[in-house]
């Protein structure tokens, strides 16, 4: 449209001035030709003028803005000019066309100033740019109207008196208070009577201005990405070998290529070796050092760019700084080297389980003791393995108790385990857990517990034959202190008895007085020697005794533990049978201790004595009455010989060979210092049954 | 044999009571307690000999301690130990210590009672002896150096030719100190005066 109107080709960027003047010209040449010219010319301008507003709206689309821009401001003065010269020269009068030819004219935002910067005409297109009318703007000061802002160097007046003619950017203000970009075109023109003028072509560029701020401030951010990212980007010139543009102001960025004008030699050479293979793009990673000194490396990446011959000329290429990724993969890398090395090497069994007990990872130790492959483990459930007799369900519960404990728990878990070959084992748990990526790991630690099982056995059994040992050595010392105790007296009553029998033999001389003083006194000596035995079975029994109230239930469990740990528990079947487990007994916790012991013990010894019987141990407890609770102590063992049973509880009334025949005596006495009694029966289905009582303590604890 | 003096060491009261009141029934004795080692021995100069019941097992200076020093410092004192337990061991070490005897408690009178006849007779012959010895010490003072020449020669067993030839006399000078010296020590036959000069101590017992 604009080519068949105006046979003038679209105007070049930067190309303004020219074009004005051709503009001018073919208007001078217009003139001439007189009125004949005029339609021509009127057409023309108005073509012109069409040409503008088609300019502002159809060429937006296209091109840079700021070019765009100069083609507005352009086209603009050019029409701004045609106007003015035929107004002022010709003298045709044509007023309807005139009419219709100005109002298409006065679109063009123009205004003019006189020398004072008062407003002498405003256009209908100053109308749209500023929303003043021509009515209030006449006769305005233009910077007074307007809040024109032009910088001390720009003032209009003196410029324009010096260049006739200049183009700057102002900033202004519309009538409802926006502020506006203006570029303006400044002609100086007189208008005769020597009053000079200036028509003031104005372009609002205000949107240019804004989407120009925006595309610095995106390319402001886009810069601060590149930095914060450490990516460096280049662009270098092979053929001279020289840098021609890279990115700036990060350090990192920088430290990753040679800082100067030239590559980096061992970053050419495999660039080189990539250009020679004929390839277009390359990827390497090359270690570079910090500023500081530290060692980094980067990631880089270029496009080679070749010119029709297939030279290389060019290469474009960014870098990244890779060192903390490269550290953190290389942490990662030992990492895992370091958890198979664990794996490899630690001596309990290791499990890594998901919460719900999926193995996720095993130790070599863990494929040992079980007895399975890795790859058979993994991927199964902890409680698949453990054979402890109850339904997995109810493992996996204290499982799982256990996963919740974590390293709270103050002692292992003690699970039997079903290795691959069917054997069942005792292994103590350890459960400890980790969080990963948000995901709860748990860590099992399970040791077989076969080895400490054997050596406590061990050590029992030795602690008790020490115990043993150090009772008959006890028993010696106590027999020796014994007799020295009891000798005195018993000499002193033989010597008194041996005098007076001296003085009976003496009949005829018998003194009456003398002889009962001399059995007086023996008869003392010997009350002395009994005293003294006294004194002895009370610091034995009484000695020590340590009152408290304690729970019957955990002093028989407890006792029994400590009894069954020997040879002859072996293969005793433990049977427990215990009514009102909470209830209290005052009693010596020790003492009471002895007493269970010794029955547990003895009926263990009983049955051990009659090999391929039945060996059940029964420990039942009941209330009897309100003060007293009943423990019985039942065996399956031959029972008591009758001629034993009468004599039961005397000291050196004992079955055994080794045995003192002490143990029952001593405990009868316990039960009965106690305020209980000890008593045994034959069970009427073959056995012993021994039961004794002990006072019940008050719910109330007293005192 | 006048006075027949027991020492009853023992830190039992009732026991050194019981033993005084038997000894005063069997009767012939002189008692007299105490009631530790330490006692005893501070008082021995002054005690006439006799014997000595010690108890084994005392606070302070043990029967076996208390027992060496007296043998150490007097021999005038025959010790029977007594103990209320005696093992072999003990027994032993009181014999080479120089124990009389050893009891063990509780005892029986009689056995007791002959201890300390046994102690006190071996006091009485060692008195015997030492009045004895006295005797013919005196006897052999009384002799000449030359009767006491022949009386060694005799005691050798040698002819009187050869005690002559060896003292360089006659042999008849020689059978008269003989005559005289038996004179002397009042005895009849050479055998006897050899058994006085051996008491007396002029030869030893043993040759050597």
């Amino acid at each position: 449209m604009i080519n068949s109107l105006s046979d003038k080709p679209l105007p070049e960027r930067g190309g303004h001035s020219t074009r004005a003047h051709d503009v001018k010209q073919s208007a001078l040449i217009r003139r001439a030709r007189a009125r004949r010219t005029i339609d021509l010319t009127a057409v023309t301008a108005a073509g012109l003028t069409g040409s503008i507003l088609a300019v502002q709206t159809g060429v937006a689309g296209i091109g840079p803005p700021h070019l765009r821009a100069w083609v507005i401001a352009a086209t603009i003065a050019a029409a701004a000019a045609c106007a003015w010269t035929w107004l002022r020269r010709s003298p045709v009068r044509l007023h309807v066309r005139r009419r219709e030819w100005m109002d298409a004219v006065d679109l063009a935002p123009v205004m003019v100033v006189d020398d004072r910067n008062v407003i002498r005409h405003w256009s209908r297109g100053c109308e749209y740019i500023y929303g003043w009318s021509a009515a209030e703007a006449l006769g305005r000061d233009r910077g007074k109207l307007l809040h024109t802002q032009i910088d001390e160097a720009e003032q209009l007046w003196p410029r324009l008196k010096a260049d006739r003619r200049l183009d700057n950017d102002v900033s202004e203000r519309h009538r409802d208070g926006r502020d506006l970009a203006i570029r303006q075109h400044v002609e100086l023109f007189d208008q005769g009577e020597g009053q000079p003028a200036a028509i003031v072509s104005v372009t609002d560029v205000t949107e240019l201005r804004r989407a120009e701020a925006a595309l610095r401030l995106s390319e402001a951010r886009l810069a601060t990405a590149v930095s914060i990212q450490g990516i460096f980007i280049y662009e270098y010139d092979l053929i001279a070998d020289r840098m021609i543009w890279a990115t700036q102001g990060d350090e990192r960025a920088e430290s990753t290529a040679n800082p100067g004008a030239t590559l980096n030699p061992n970053l050419r050479r495999t660039l080189d070796q990539a250009i020679a293979a004929g390839r277009d793009r390359t990827h390497y990673d090359f270690a570079f050092t910090y500023a500081d000194g530290r060692e980094g490396l980067a990631e880089g990446w270029a496009r080679i760019v070749r010119d029709r011959n297939g030279r290389a000329i060019r290469l474009l290429g960014t870098h990244l700084d890779v060192t903390e990724r490269w550290q953190r993969e290389q942490a990662l890398r030992t990492g895992e080297a370091e958890r198979r090395a664990i794996l490899l090497t630690v001596p309990d069994a290791m499990f890594v389980c998901s919460d719900r007990g999926i193995i996720r990872a095993c130790s070599a130790s863990a494929c040992r003791l079980f007895g399975y492959a890795e790859e058979d483990l993994i991927g199964r459930q902890v409680s698949d393995f453990i054979a402890d007799g109850r339904p997995a369900s109810a493992v996996r519960r204290e499982l799982f108790r256990a996963f919740g404990r974590g390293a709270a728990a103050t002692s292992p878990l003690r699970l039997d385990v079903r290795c691959e070959s069917g054997k069942v084992i005792p292994v103590g748990f350890v459960v400890g857990t980790a969080r990963r990526d948000g995901v709860r790991m748990v860590v099992v630690l399970g040791r077989d517990l076969r080895p400490a099982i054997a050596s406590e056995e061990r050590f029992h059994r030795m602690n008790n034959d020490l115990a043993q040992v150090s009772r008959l050595g006890m028993m010696g010392e106590m027999a020796g202190a014994l007799a020295h105790e009891l000798s005195q007296p018993l000499s002193a009553v033989v010597n008194f008895l041996g005098a007076a029998e001296l003085m009976l033999s003496q009949g005829d001389r018998l003194q009456r007085e003398r002889l009962r003083s001399t059995i007086d006194r023996a008869s003392e000596q010997a009350s002395r020697a009994g005293e003294i035995i006294r004194r002895l079975r009370a610091f034995i029994l009484r000695g020590e005794a340590d009152m408290r109230a304690e729970r019957l239930a955990d002093l028989v469990r407890e006792a029994a533990a400590l009894a069954l740990f020997n040879a002859n528990s072996f293969g005793v079947r433990l049977t427990y049978a215990l009514e009102h487990e909470d209830r209290l007994v005052l009693g010596d916790r020790v003492q009471i201790q002895q007493v269970l012991v010794n029955l547990i013990r003895n009926a263990a010894d009983a049955m051990a004595a009659h090999p391929g019987e039945l060996r059940d141990l029964t420990i039942s407890t009941r209330v009897t009455s309100d003060h007293l609770i009943e423990v019985a102590v039942r065996d399956t063992g031959p029972g008591i010989a009758p001629e034993i049973l009468e004599r039961l509880f005397n000291p050196f009334a004992t079955t055994k060979r080794e045995g003192l025949g002490f143990g029952l005596a001593i405990s009868r006495r316990i039960v009965e210092a106690h305020g209980g009694q000890l008593s045994a029966i034959n069970a009427p289905d073959g056995g012993a049954i021994f039961r004794f009582t002990l006072p019940v303590m008050d719910e109330e604890p007293v005192g | 044999m006048s006075e027949r003096h027991v020492y009853i060491v023992d830190d039992d009261e009732g026991l050194r009571q019981s033993v005084e009141v038997l000894l005063d029934a069997a009767g012939g004795f002189t008692t007299r307690a105490f009631d530790s080692g330490e006692a005893f021995l501070d008082s021995l100069v002054e005690l006439p000999a006799g014997c000595v019941l010690l108890d084994l097992n005392m606070p302070g200076l043990d029967g076996l301690l208390v027992l060496r020093r007296l043998q150490q410092s007097d021999g005038r004192f025959e010790t029977i130990l007594l103990t209320g337990q005696g093992d072999i061991g003990i027994a032993v070490e009181a014999m080479k210590s120089g124990a009389a005897d050893f009891i063990e408690k509780p005892y029986d009178n009689g056995m007791l009672l002959g201890a300390l006849a046994g102690g006190f007779e071996r006091i009485d012959n060692r008195e015997r002896e030492a009045s004895a010895i006295q005797v013919a010490r005196s006897n052999i003072e009384r002799l000449t150096p030359r009767e006491r020449d022949v009386l060694l020669g005799l005691i050798d067993g040698k002819a009187n030719k050869i005690i002559a030839y060896e003292l360089d006399i006659s042999p008849r000078t020689v059978e008269i100190y003989r005559a005289n010296l038996m004179d002397k020590l009042g005895v009849r036959s050479v055998a006897e005066a050899v058994r006085i000069a051996f008491t007396a101590g002029i030869v030893p017992v043993l040759p050597g």
